[in-house]
């Protein structure tokens, strides 16, 4: 007789226990998969912009802001490299959600800052107006996108985290000198994409 | 109602498992169910051919790259039964 055999002979309590834990493994893998995206760009944000804020800092050269253009060719080859490791995990419902978001806000946000620093080009009249646009958008954006993450997967604190960020992250970058928007966009960057990942990865 | 009454092809400690995992996903592939349910190859074939001949999951052979790849999901009719097998779980247990 097979294993199956004898299990057809299972009660009510342990059919449901099978589809209970079945289900709430599948659930908390996926989540858990979610979790190394976010924090491999979390790294490479707050890298690069540690890079910008020195290197614009100590050389008074505001065209190492193009340095901001490396993240996704940085995050897009490591993530590459990270897809082809690591074993390959189904789609679910949620995975693909939080997939999609976050390349939705990089598409917005790289073309958003590439044609503002066009028209910038354009009009030279506006100093670091551009930037200060392009920046609080980045970081408004990244705390809307943790909150809508948080809220997907029922995380009470990572929604929190992101509409706070948003609104205060976004409000000091408007506030603030330029040269300061490297250090909140790091900042932005720890809070929306290191932390949730983080706290994604001990669920 | 009697556990006689319940879906026999869903009560089954394997067959079971292999649907509520694939309730979970879009689709999932031969060797992540098989890793999952720790069943052994030769049984999860027989099962998931029993599940595809009823209908309750959809079985496609392609490639990736080279290797052979057997990607699994449901079907409307095979959550159609997954629900009414777990109403019918509830009954019984008066949930």
């Amino acid at each position: 007789m097979t294993k199956t055999e004898i299990k057809a002979e299972m009660t009510p309590s342990e059919s449901l226990q099978i589809i209970s834990s079945y289900i709430e493994d599948g659930r908390k893998g996926f989540i858990r998969s979610s979790a190394k995206p976010l924090i491999l760009w979390g790294t490479i944000v707050i890298l690069v912009a540690i890079a910008v804020f020195f290197l614009w800092k100590y050389t008074g050269n505001p065209a190492w802001n193009y340095l901001w253009f490396a993240i996704p060719v940085i995050g897009g080859i490591a993530s590459a490299a990270f897809i082809k490791r690591e074993p390959k995990q189904p789609k679910t419902f949620i995975t693909s959600a939080i997939a999609s978001i976050w390349l939705i806000f990089g598409i917005v946000t790289v073309l958003f800052a590439a044609a503002t620093l066009a028209l910038a080009h354009f009009n030279p009249g506006w100093g670091y107006a551009h930037a200060d646009i392009i920046s609080t958008t980045v970081v408004v954006l990244l705390g809307v996108c943790e909150a809508i993450t948080g809220a997907i997967i029922d995380k009470k604190i990572i929604v929190a985290t992101g509409i706070v960020s948003a609104l205060a992250l976004g409000f000091c970058i408007s506030m603030a000198s330029a040269l300061f928007s490297p250090i909140i966009i790091a900042v932005a960057g720890v809070l929306t994409l290191l932390f949730p990942g983080l706290i994604l990865r001990r669920k | 109602m009697d556990v006689t009454k319940l879906d026999p092809l869903l009560h089954s400690e394997l067959r079971l498992a292999i649907v509520s995992l694939l309730m979970t996903v879009k689709e999932a592939d031969f060797v992540y169910i098989k890793e999952k349910t720790g069943a052994t190859a030769g049984n999860l074939s027989v099962q998931l051919d029993k599940l595809s001949k009823a209908g309750y999951i959809s079985v496609e052979k392609t490639f990736a790259g080279k290797m052979p790849r057997t990607v699994c999901q449901m079907t409307d009719k095979g959550r159609e039964a997954f629900a009414a097998y777990v109403a019918s779980i509830k009954e019984l247990l008066h949930l």
